[in-house]
């Protein structure tokens, strides 16, 4: 029933369903979803779905980021990174007043 | 008897009773003798009699009633100029008001002070005060603790006649650049002349004064120059406006805002006392408190502004150094553990350096410890002669006649020491004597301007043999002298001859004795403020025994930061801790550091130069992982298992009472970006052809 529709370049498996029957058959949609890559186990979130699937994900679109002429892509355009909450590499806000305490720092061995 | 004397001091310190009484003396020191007084004359103030002596001014007869005439240009410890006319008072049969500070008292007066006439008569002056002063207030640094503020308010009139509605503008003046510490602000000032007079009387340096006449008048400097005066910050204090205000402080906190606590100053030998002002957990300024035994109500610009350099270069966190050679920071149980380590292993062969800022609690501790580990390398960075009875007597390395006695000398011998960059407040103290009291000073050592008339003897110390067999001319004005001085700087004790020029000034001492038996003659002015404590706890003037210990494993640096002493001075193999409150240069060549609390930041005792015990008190928390210096050594103990009796400050104390050895330029300064400013701005005065 599901087939398979492309991989991002994080290994995941996108599928789409041609024909679900039911209800949800009805809408004449293709229903589509995600299998993630085994190696986030159980550690899945939606923000490892990358940027540019969600379009697609979403129903927003039926062309594939591949497959999209139009997509945009310029050299500035950043990896998408997923939600790094609760990791060491999560984002830490910092105070940018002047510290009270200028410590010493020790000189440095030449 | 001076065994008696600091007891009862630090016996005070101890039992946490006030350690400054504020003492009155309306007449100075200088002209209280065994003169027969003369008749009192009684007075009547607000119909309140008053005996009072043949002189005194109707506003000091007034303050003994204790009423308080108000006042701008009166200051009880300057001369009077009476020009601000705000204490004028009726006096009776009198057709005019008089200026109660300038007036001496007659017999049966009655004056009134808070009469029709007087209230019109100080309207009248506060109107015209106002009418040229700035309505800055709410801006001005001076806001909340200003005297016109305070005293329009008591005083002036209820209502205004200031209608310039067509703004035609008040009197306005140039701000005049008086240095890196003092900000004036011209347009404020109302002609007091307090800060004139200061600096003629006081610091001896005649550059302030005033121009023109009346509308026109102002107060500056003539041509554009710095007030170059090391106790130029006090007319920050004296001034009761705004116009002289504190750069480093300006616009940073008002005095309502801020917390005030009691200290002692450690960047001199004197410890003056003093106010540290904190807020948000910051020192915002330093200001003297009054103490006439040792500091009146002065304050050294180096004490008063170099505060900023508790807030740089300081030891936030233990640190270690790996095995690249760099000092990485660490948390205080890997420091302590590792430090414990080498301690134990050391056993013996430990020593312990004590530098120039180092309290009494500390030294107490570290010589404890390293006692317990059978150690006696306990010394000071800065040497003293041992010849002779050494560091036992007390009064040897004392400025015996205390500081406020120098008051009292009629010839004063200074030996190699410059006391108005070592002692700015003795100097000042001298130069008192030398205008009220007719002393003569004689300085052997460099030619130096001390901002009074000195005869200079000359720079060799074979003039002290000459003066003590009585070949000088100086020898006999010495000997014939009723309260003769010499003070010793401790600089000159540090040579290689300090020995024999200690010597030859003891010998000198006992010669002239002077008319009074409690009068003594040998004075030792100290330059650090750890030194006196430290000798005595015991610890054993400077760095030699460390440095002929060729098996020492390892050295303790409390705060020693003189480079007193080097690596190529000690064993390859030596462990080198530092323990102290700034990095400097003890800290680059340490192998650990424990950060300690600075003179703000704990409750510790220091003994000043003429051994008075004094406390300081916590007026800010220690920054980061810092902690009180005496505490680490504590926690060190234990680890090392030579457990020190004693856990709370009480019982630190106690055991400095027992030891029977009590007889009972620094990091600061360096690290104070103020301080470098001065610098910068002397160098530029001297580049300049005033």
């Amino acid at each position: 029933m599901a087939s398979y529709f492309g991989i991002d370049r994080f290994f995941t498996f996108l599928k789409t369903v041609k024909d679900a029957g039911g209800i949800k058959g009805a809408l004449y949609k293709l229903y589509r979803w995600i299998e993630y890559a085994p190696y986030y186990g159980l550690e899945y979130d939606a923000s490892q779905v990358p940027a540019e699937w969600y379009g697609w994900l979403h129903y927003k679109t039926d062309l594939t980021p591949d497959k999209d002429p139009s997509r945009p892509c310029y050299k500035w355009m950043l990896e998408h990174t997923e939600n790094l909450s609760g990791t060491p590499g999560q984002f830490m806000p910092y105070s940018t007043t002047r510290p009270k305490i200028e410590p010493w720092i020790p000189p440095k061995k030449c | 008897m001076i065994v008696d004397m600091l007891r009862v001091t630090l016996n005070k310190v101890l039992n946490g009773a006030k350690l400054c009484p504020k003492h009155i003396y309306i007449a100075t020191r200088a002209q209280s003798g065994e003169v027969k007084k003369p008749e009192k004359v009684e007075v009547f103030i607000d119909d309140k009699p008053v005996h009072v002596e043949p002189g005194t001014t109707i506003l000091q007869a007034a303050a003994m009633v204790g009423i308080e005439i108000p006042r701008f240009c009166y200051h009880e410890r300057l001369a009077v100029a009476g020009n601000c006319r705000m204490c004028l008072v009726e006096v009776e049969k009198s057709p005019k008001p008089v200026a109660a500070c300038a007036m001496p008292v007659m017999k049966g007066w009655r004056i009134k002070t808070d009469s029709e006439l007087t209230r019109r008569a100080r309207e009248g002056i506060m109107e015209f005060l106002l009418v040229n002063h700035p309505l800055d207030c709410p801006i001005c640094d001076q806001g909340g603790e200003c005297d016109l503020q305070d005293q329009s308010m008591a005083f002036g009139s209820d209502r205004s006649r200031f209608t310039d509605i067509d703004f035609s503008g008040k009197r306005a003046v140039e701000d005049k650049d008086i240095g890196p510490l003092i900000k004036t602000i011209m347009t404020r000032c109302i002609h007091c002349t307090r800060c004139i007079r200061f600096a003629s009387e006081v610091a001896g340096v005649d550059d302030l004064g005033t121009t023109g006449r009346g509308n026109d008048m102002q107060v500056g400097t003539y041509i554009e120059k710095m007030f170059l005066s090391e106790l130029s910050g006090n007319v920050i204090d004296l001034c009761p406006v705004g116009a002289l205000t504190s750069k480093p402080y300006s616009f940073t906190a008002r005095p309502w805002e801020i917390r005030k606590v009691d200290s002692i100053d450690v960047l001199d030998a004197i410890g003056s006392n003093i106010i540290v002002s904190t807020r948000t957990g910051e020192v915002m300024r330093i200001m003297p408190r009054v103490n006439e035994e040792i500091n009146e109500e002065w304050l050294s610009d180096k004490s008063r502004f170099s505060y900023d350099g508790l807030k740089r270069q300081r030891l936030v966190t233990p640190m270690l150094r790996d095995c690249n050679g760099e000092l990485k920071p660490v948390d205080w149980e890997a420091a302590l553990l590792t430090v414990a380590k080498v301690v134990k292993n050391a056993g013996p062969a430990i020593g312990a350096i004590a530098g120039g800022l180092a309290d009494a609690e500390v030294l107490v501790a570290v010589k404890d410890l390293l006692n317990k580990l059978g150690s006696e390398a306990l010394c000071t960075e800065h040497t003293f002669p041992l010849d002779g009875s050494g560091t036992d007597l007390r009064s040897s390395y004392l400025l015996n006649n205390k500081i406020a006695g120098a008051e009292e000398a009629d010839v004063v011998l200074l030996v190699g020491t410059n006391p108005r960059f070592e002692a700015p407040l003795l100097n000042s103290r001298l130069r008192k004597a030398w205008i009220h009291n007719e002393l003569e000073v004689a300085s052997i050592g460099p030619k130096i301007d001390l901002r009074y008339e000195y005869q200079h003897l000359g720079n060799d110390p074979a003039l002290l043999q000459q003066i003590l067999c009585g070949q000088h001319e100086f020898s006999k004005k010495l000997i014939s002298a009723k309260k003769p001085l010499i003070i010793v700087g401790s600089e000159t004790l540090e040579r290689s001859d300090g020995a024999g020029v200690l010597g030859t000034v003891q010998a000198l001492a006992a010669t002239c004795t002077g008319a009074n038996k409690d009068w003594k003659v040998l004075n030792i002015l100290h330059k650090v403020a750890s030194q006196v404590a430290a000798l005595d706890i015991g610890y054993i003037p400077g760095v030699d025994k460390i440095r002929d210990n060729s098996n020492l494993k390892v050295l303790l640096l409390i705060g020693a930061d003189e480079c007193s002493i080097e690596k190529s001075d000690l064993p390859a193999d030596c462990f080198i801790i530092y323990q102290g409150h700034h990095g400097d240069y003890g800290a680059s060549i340490a192998d650990a550091i424990l950060p300690g609390a600075a003179y703000t930041e704990k409750q510790a005792t220091y003994v000043n130069t003429e051994g008075r015990a004094q406390e300081t008190l916590v007026a800010v928390t220690p920054p980061g992982r810092a902690r009180e210096d005496w505490k680490i050594i504590r926690a060190l103990s234990e680890i090392v298992e030579a457990k020190l009796p004693y856990d709370n400050l009480n019982e630190i104390h106690v055991r400095i009472k027992e030891l029977q050895d009590f007889y009972m330029t620094d990091a600061i300064s360096r690290a104070s970006p103020t301080m470098a400013k001065c610098v910068q701005a002397v160098l530029k005065q001297k580049q300049s052809k005033y």
